[in-house]
């Protein structure tokens, strides 16, 4: 695994830097991962972002702690943002300056580094002069390749015309910078003495070019164009949303689809709320259109009504949920509290590891949906699912086609045979219409896995189903997750099972319905559960918690709750490790939360004891705490 | 034998029926064909406004659009008393959602109808004031904004009366409602509140914007007729007296409805792309005190000073409302 860090500032193109060089890994056959430093930064402001490289799939999704190459694309941080953080030994820079390494006066950040690990290239100015704009990355990328050998010049440029193939001069003008700092750091390295690496002539990561004419096809992209694909694919009748932060990119990628003529017959109607974005879903539904929206956070709050009306409604309406946290205070970054508080709305709720799980579960969520007549969340984690570039196997229209019969309701609203949907049911029959509503669910606790499967057999791919189980089979100590921190903790598990402890993992995918039974099976035989789970039932503690003890009913654990990644807040292999560690010796707390900064909130507690009017305990924090986004890990 | 003598100078005039006429020229209502679409045997009051301002709305609507309509409903009386599990009144395709959410249900069912290539079927929205001017306006005002292709009717009796009578955004000043009492020394809703839709759904520019009451039944056909007539986003505001809320005889729905245009207390006109075509003349002026006095709810401003003074006020607004729309000049122009 190779891993990369890029520090800018806002309108450096540092995002873009990172994707790129995913899309440079891509073409050279290997598998990478590009997301961004999540934030609500503007045009000025340092930003970060982070870059995998490796032959295999890549798991882990905590940001890049420990970079082999970091990438500062303005000196001017270097001495404002502590861009070296964990920079060991072999770590190497590369620096956008026209000066040399020597007159940066880092020589404190750097002294433990390998001499010649640090190179500067002036990409700014070679900027200049080949796009005439002061966007530093794609140049630095040149010098990238020449410092590592790991992509070849061509699959940069590749990435590059990829890229802005809309804007040929742009595609050129980033071209040409990155050919002309290739060549400047390879006179550098020279100069250093250093014999420039040779990329090997061909990485094979098991690729596999699969293109037809029906648009299957396997790409480097973004979670949220992926999902926009799939969810196209799926044909929708009717698209409504309301942006918000981060679902904004898969509505913006299937609105371009519609208004182009690429996807129809559909309508995009942009509303004005997400009460009206689910309302207009459940008009559309009833009236017999599959209908497809998307919300997050505050916005799946604003439509807690009509979600519990269309699942009342019986409305196979399939939605993305790009999980983000719930204010106040107001945060715009990933857990699941928003997801989690609409468990018992009546929606099937599907939980999804990879953004690849991502795609494949909306394909599957239309399928269950319009056979037990109940609408579907698919939840991804926001930002580490939805703004990460990996690579994504895209499948054909007619294959989609095959595998999603066209949606024919039970019931519709149609002129030519009037029926009243709605009604008013007294307590005669109240009961018996919540029975049933649970017997749904049931009935799709059934499908789930038979949905799965046939889809694993027509796509060639497992993803979905009820829980999946990851070295768990003697597993003393099995840790219990949902979406894509399931990832960094396989990795973990790999990690201590080298070390000879005892322990695995078990995803859950369908938190709703429920798996009771699968949850048992999967535990029951193990000494400890420790669940991981990033929501918090304030005032008692885990959600995902209790719905595990209840399949635990009467099994004689010990059982953990660890709330973890509130807010965004990373969940590191190192904090797991050392979690997992504590928790296997049964010295882990009944509940715990994941790296939680005890000075900061033992200040603020002494401020409280000392003073009943202390303030807002945020802002307080901040106060404390001096920098905002001062956290890599 | 008692015989009805037959009033022939009601041919042509507002009344309702006119079975004397050419079929042509007859009412929706009158047509032994019409659609029916709230069949009787549901559970509204008698007497109640919106129940007979809807069945026309509806029989009209689904005679424009030869019988392709589906109806969108705010939760609310209409709802309540036309669809108690497992009855429902309603013979066209209908639906509940929300109380909130009418305006985008119905855009789901019209953009459902777009993608499905049945521009032949029509979509109507409909709810009470509260529905409408309160917890639906978000969704009214960007059905509005984006001409989604619905005509959505307000039923306005005034209050929440499906929940026992409370205060709306439509309530008018003084009257008495449960969270408006007549007690203090302001007694009733306060003066400078309240918001008029009409006008508001005009500020959108939409295609058609249109003000009826259940005393001109006929101008009620003919306005649904008219908003059928146009493609995008249109507004029908419909006076419906309600007996219990106003605290009137049950027999008196139409009276009450006919004094409200006759006083100028509720003007009647049409609006197309923001523009006023049209208003509906007062035939015979009436002071706000013949509306007033046939209601419980406006009772505490009889027999006192200052129910006077709120009087005088409401009468002033009343004149605003005539020379405003012109409800007297156009009988002159005419």
């Amino acid at each position: 695994m190779f891993e990369v860090r890029f520090h800018g500032r806002g309108g450096q193109g540092t995002v873009t830097a990172a994707e790129l060089l995913s899309a440079a890994a891509f073409i050279e056959g290997m598998h990478a991962q590009a997301f961004p430093s999540f934030g609500s930064e503007r045009t000025g402001a340092p930003v970060m972002s982070f870059c995998r490289i490796d032959d295999a799939p890549i798991r882990s999704r905590e940001p890049v702690i420990r970079p082999d190459v970091l990438v500062i694309q303005d000196p001017t941080l270097l001495h404002q943002v502590n861009v070296f953080e964990g920079a060991e030994a072999d770590c190497r820079l590369l620096i956008n300056s026209g000066r040399p390494a020597a007159d940066l006066n880092i020589g404190e950040f750097t002294g433990g580094l390998r001499p010649g690990s640090v190179l500067t290239v002036p990409a700014t100015e070679l900027a200049m002069q080949h796009l005439g704009r002061p966007v530093p990355s794609a140049a630095l990328l040149g010098g990238f390749a020449a410092l590592t050998g790991l992509v070849r010049l061509e699959s940069v440029v590749a990435a590059i015309e990829a890229r802005f193939a809309s804007r040929p001069d742009v595609a050129a003008g980033n071209a040409g910078a990155a050919r002309a700092a290739f060549d400047y750091v390879t006179d550098e390295l020279a100069g250093l003495g250093i014999t420039p690496p040779v990329p090997s002539a061909h990485h094979d990561g098991g690729r596999v070019i699969r293109a037809s004419q029906d648009g299957a096809r396997v790409v480097q992209i973004e979670g949220s164009a992926g999902v926009a694909e799939a969810v196209a694919r799926c044909r929708p009748e009717v698209i409504c949303a309301y942006p918000i932060s981060p679902q904004t990119h898969i509505v913006e990628a299937l609105s371009r689809q519609v208004k182009s003529g690429q996807l129809t017959p559909c309508e995009f109607v942009n509303v004005e709320s997400e009460f009206a974005a689910m309302s207009v879903a459940i008009g559309a539904s009833a009236a017999g259109a599959r209908s497809y929206t998307a919300t997050a956070s505050q916005g799946l709050l604003y439509m807690t009504e009509p979600l519990y009306n269309a699942s009342g409604l019986g409305l196979p309406i399939v939605m993305t949920v790009a999980n983000r946290a719930i204010g106040a205070p107001i945060n715009i970054w990933n857990d699941h509290s928003d997801a989690m508080s609409q468990r018992d709305c009546g929606w099937i709720q599907l939980y999804a590891e990879t953004n690849q799980e991502a795609m494949d579960l909306h394909i599957q969520a239309y399928r269950v949906a319009e056979e037990v007549s109940l609408p579907v969340m698919v939840c991804m984690d926001g930002f580490i699912l939805t703004h990460a570039h990996e690579r994504l196997e895209l499948p054909g229209a007619s294959q989609v086609d095959a595998f999603l019969p066209p949606f024919e309701p039970r019931q519709i609203l149609d002129p030519s045979d009037p029926v009243s949907i709605g009604a008013m049911v007294g307590p005669e029959a109240f009961t018996e219409v919540r029975f049933l509503a649970h017997a749904r669910q049931l009935q799709a606790l059934e499908l789930i896995p038979q949905v799965a499967a046939e889809f694993a057999a027509h796509f060639g791919r497992d993803s979905g189903g009820l829980v999946r189980g990851y070295r768990t089979e003697d597993a003393e100590t099995i840790v219990v997750a949902l979406g894509s921190v399931l990832g960094t903790i396989k990795d973990t598990i790999d990690e201590l099972r080298d070390g000879g402890m005892k322990i695995g993992v078990l995803g859950i995918t369908s938190f709703r319905p429920f798996p009771l039974d699968a949850v048992r099976a999967a535990l029951s035989g193990c000494q400890r559960v420790v669940v991981l789970e990033k929501a918090l039932a304030v005032g008692i503690g885990g959600i995902v918690s209790e719905n595990v003890r209840m399949a635990l009913s009467g099994v004689d654990l010990h059982g953990y709750t660890v709330i973890a990644g509130l807010g965004g807040r990373a969940i590191t292999r190192d904090s797991l490790r050392r979690l997992f560690q504590v928790a296997a010796k049964d010295e882990l707390e009944p509940l715990t939360f994941l790296d939680l900064d005890t000075v900061l909130v033992g200040r603020e507690l002494a401020r409280v004891a000392a003073n009943r009017q202390s303030g807002p305990a945020a802002e307080n924090m901040l106060r404390d705490l001096g920098v905002v986004a001062s956290r890599i890990g | 034998m008692a015989v009805q003598p037959i009033k022939f100078y009601q041919t042509g005039s507002f009344a309702v029926g006119n079975r004397l006429l050419d079929p042509d020229q007859r009412s929706v209502q009158s047509d032994a064909d019409r659609a029916n679409s709230i069949s009787s045997g549901h559970r509204a009051c008698q007497g109640c406004g919106e129940a007979l301002g809807a069945r026309y709305a509806l029989d009209a609507a689904m005679r424009a659009t030869n019988g392709q309509l589906i109806a969108v409903n705010a939760t609310g009386c209409l709802e309540v008393f036309s669809t108690p599990f497992p009855e429902t009144s309603w013979r066209i395709p209908w639906i509940h959602s929300l109380f909130g959410n009418a305006p985008a249900v119905a855009t789901g069912v019209a953009a459902a109808m777009r993608a499905k290539g049945r521009p032949d079927v029509r979509v109507v929205g409909q709810g009470g004031d509260g529905g409408t001017v309160d917890i639906g306006f978000a969704c009214l005002s960007g059905m509005f904004e984006r001409n989604d292709d619905v005509l959505y009717i307000c039923y306005d009796n005034e209050a929440y009366m499906n929940t026992g009578v409370q205060r709306s955004g439509a309530t008018p000043p003084a009257a008495r409602t449960n969270t408006t009492p007549a007690v203090g020394p302001e007694p009733g809703n306060v003066f400078g509140q309240g918001k008029n839709a009409p006008l508001i759904a005009m500020a959108h520019e939409i295609p058609y914007v249109a003000t009826a009451t259940v005393a001109g039944l006929r101008d009620l056909e003919y306005k649904v007729r008219r908003a059928m007539e146009f493609r995008g986003a249109r507004y029908l505001h419909v006076l419906v007296p309600c007996p219990l809320g106003w605290g009137s005889a049950s027999c008196d729905t139409i009276k009450i409805a006919r004094l409200a245009e006759q006083t100028g207390l509720f003007p009647v006109f049409e609006a197309e792309h923001g523009e006023v075509v049209s208003s509906t003349p007062i035939r015979k002026r009436v002071p706000v005190q013949e509306y007033l006095k046939l209601q419980a709810r406006y009772a505490h401003l009889f027999g006192t000073p200052y129910g006077a003074e709120v009087i005088t006020r409401l009468q002033a607004r009343a004149d605003r409302n005539i020379a405003r729309f012109g409800l007297l000049e156009t009988e002159a122009a005419s």
